[in-house]
């Protein structure tokens, strides 16, 4: 085995973390909500921009200035559940369109006051380090360890906490849950925060990566989609293998069969597994 | 005749005479790009009917338009020949995508589509030998002049041949739907939206009406792509994002789904609200999203089911004063 096979190996480890994280916001909220949330790839950009104006303008240390971009992002979301998303529930087409409208003004107006130019900051890890013949750069090994630090605080949250219970409750069926006296408009604006504080977690630690711009947002959405499909829709076990699965999937796709493939591949693998099996590798029946 | 005929004939009429009396050319131009997004939400619509999403309705689109473009300008094809073509393949293509994907349903059938769809844009950007990369193909020709009687050679050099072709397509299309939504069809179809399973245990065929409707619908496409190519002469990937089949979408839910008005008026509303908001300069998308998001809070059944609630409001009130004035008595609230 040689030591591009591992590189590629690690890379893909990475990428498919940071994809996670915006995957499984989308993939929560879809389970709690029923929304498919095109708005989420705006959330992702400005939870980027916040941590971007924290670092680069007031100097902020970059740990304070994610855990602030989740806080404002979260309350974001749910301000934006309330307004906009509750009073259509049940209505997934109209959901739909209503995520798509309220993404195309987030980002048209971050286009119109921050301009369409691609900017970077300094998360303050820098350089790379070199590991049994590998490269491995610190900025990606800081976001991968932020992401896995995410995951598995979500994965207990949601297994081990009454609220994370609760959740799960909700996400089977929502009415039992209520008439088990659980608060359905409460979860829904948890949930809603708790997605939107991930993405703006991974819009700050892809930020240095991928740069910040008001259309960083659309590719990473577009392969969140793909994993919450891959790993089956609801389930974080399935979003995190989802995740590993593409990511691991484009990093040979792209050393081995070239650039172009490396975008088809992720859709390939969705479009063939659908069709054989179509709640994904961790769906399951209502 | 019917009163709805004598409606009918003179907004015919007044479509035919548009072209004799604007100058600007423009206006001609935002009047066919409408129509293209009329037979488009027409064709999803129908889909839409069989209680299925597709989401890659860009992608045949884009299919159709690849097609006539190539045919026209590597194998020397007339455009009549080429547009017809396109159509078909385009619909055979939606049954072979069909076939496989129609089984799952929901949410599970619209990402396949997605799926689809982006394999098809990145193809065209990927196969550049063919279909000319990102940078797409540009000079595509305007179809061949065709003689028709009495009016001698109509040449395609201005905007306002193209626009009485593509409201003939655009009748023939609208002819198409009526009748197949008139039909038995049409019914099979209304049944499977309401309860598949219980569709299916009355004998319908849910599996071949879904594939019929998709195919009707990719083909309906495919046309509208052949036309797009030769009037914009220039066609790239940019062109059939994943975005342009979501936004086929927000026409129909926005006017209204499951009747056959609703997509058309909300591809006209929809189409023609950016022109309006053309003088608010680069707030214009923004207020486009905003649009979106109020029109859908306050009117969750689309523009046509707020119309349908206003008319059943006057009617009733309407008969409620009658009932008054027969029986004199005063209305108690």
């Amino acid at each position: 085995m040689d030591p591009i096979f591992f590189q590629t190996c690690i890379n893909g480890l990475i990428l498919g973390s940071l994809y996670l994280l915006v995957a499984l916001g989308l993939t929560l909220i879809f389970s709690i909500l029923g929304i498919i949330n095109f708005a989420h790839g705006e959330i992702f950009m400005l939870g980027g921009f916040a941590t971007f104006f924290l670092r680069e303008y007031y100097g902020v240390n970059f740990f304070l200035s994610l855990v602030a971009s989740m806080l404002i992002l979260a309350a974001f979301g749910v301000l934006i559940e309330r307004m906009i998303f509750r009073p259509l529930r049940g209505e997934p087409l109209n959901l739909l369109v209503i995520s798509l409208g309220l993404s195309i003004v987030l980002q048209n107006l971050a286009l119109i006051f921050w301009g369409p130019e691609e900017q970077s900051y300094l998360i303050g890890f820098q350089g790379v380090i070199n590991l049994f013949g590998m490269v491995l750069s610190k900025e990606r090994l800081a976001a991968f360890t932020i992401s896995a630090i995410l995951v598995v605080g979500l994965y207990v949250f949601i297994g081990r906490t009454k609220t994370g219970k609760a959740l799960q409750a909700v996400a089977q069926d929502s009415e039992a849950a209520a008439l088990q006296g659980i608060n359905i408009n409460q979860i829904n604006a948890l949930t809603f925060g708790i997605g939107c504080a991930l993405a703006a977690a991974a819009g700050s630690t892809m930020g240095p990566i991928f740069l910040v711009s008001p259309f960083m947002g659309m590719m990473p959405v577009v392969k969140a989609f793909i994993i919450i499909m891959l790993g089956g829709l609801g389930s974080v076990i399935g979003a995190v293998v989802g995740g590993l699965i593409l990511g691991i999937a484009e990093s040979f796709g792209a050393t081995y069969l070239g650039a172009t493939f490396q975008n088809m591949i992720g859709f390939i693998i969705l479009m063939s597994l659908l069709i054989f099996k179509p709640l994904g590798l961790f769906g399951y029946h209502e | 005749m019917s009163k709805k005929g004598f409606y009918l004939i003179g907004l015919y009429l007044f479509l035919l005479c548009i072209p004799l009396f604007t100058k600007d050319l423009y206006h001609i131009h935002i009047l066919i790009v409408t129509m293209f997004h009329i037979i488009l939400a027409l064709g999803l619509n129908f889909v839409m009917n069989t209680a299925q999403v597709p989401l890659c309705q860009a992608a045949f689109v884009g299919i159709g338009a690849y097609t006539s473009t190539l045919l026209v300008m590597r194998l020397n094809f007339s455009f009549w020949l080429s547009l017809p073509i396109a159509g078909i393949l385009t619909g055979i293509l939606g049954i072979i995508v069909g076939l496989p994907t129609l089984r799952i349903k929901g949410i599970y059938f619209a990402m396949a589509t997605f799926a689809f769809g982006e394999i098809i844009r990145l193809l065209f950007i990927g196969w550049g030998g063919l279909f000319g990369g990102a940078n797409g193909i540009s000079a595509i020709p305007s179809p061949n002049s065709i003689p028709i009687l009495f009016l001698g050679q109509i040449e395609f050099e201005t905007k306002v041949p193209y626009y009485y072709f593509t409201l003939v397509v655009l009748t023939l299309c609208l002819i198409i739907i009526y009748r197949l939504t008139h039909s038995r069809i049409g019914r099979a179809c209304t049944a499977i939206r309401e309860s598949d399973r219980l569709a299916q245990c009355t004998g319908i065929d849910i599996m071949g009406y879904k594939v019929f409707a998709f195919a009707v619908n990719s083909f309906f496409a495919g046309i509208v792509g052949g036309i797009y190519a030769h009037y914009f002469h220039f066609i790239g990937p940019q062109d059939f994002t994943f975005w342009q089949s979501v936004e086929y979408l927000v026409f129909i839910v926005m006017g209204g789904s499951g009747t056959i008005g609703g997509p058309i008026i909300g591809s006209i509303f929809l189409t023609f609200l950016p022109e309006f908001l053309r003088m608010a300069v680069e707030f214009q998308v923004v207020l486009y999203g905003l649009a979106l998001i109020l029109v859908l809070l306050f009117m969750p059944q689309g523009i046509v089911g707020l119309l349908v609630k206003v008319s059943n409001r006057l009617a009733r009130s309407s008969y409620r004063n009658k009932k008054d004035e027969n029986t004199g008595s005063a209305r108690i609230k």
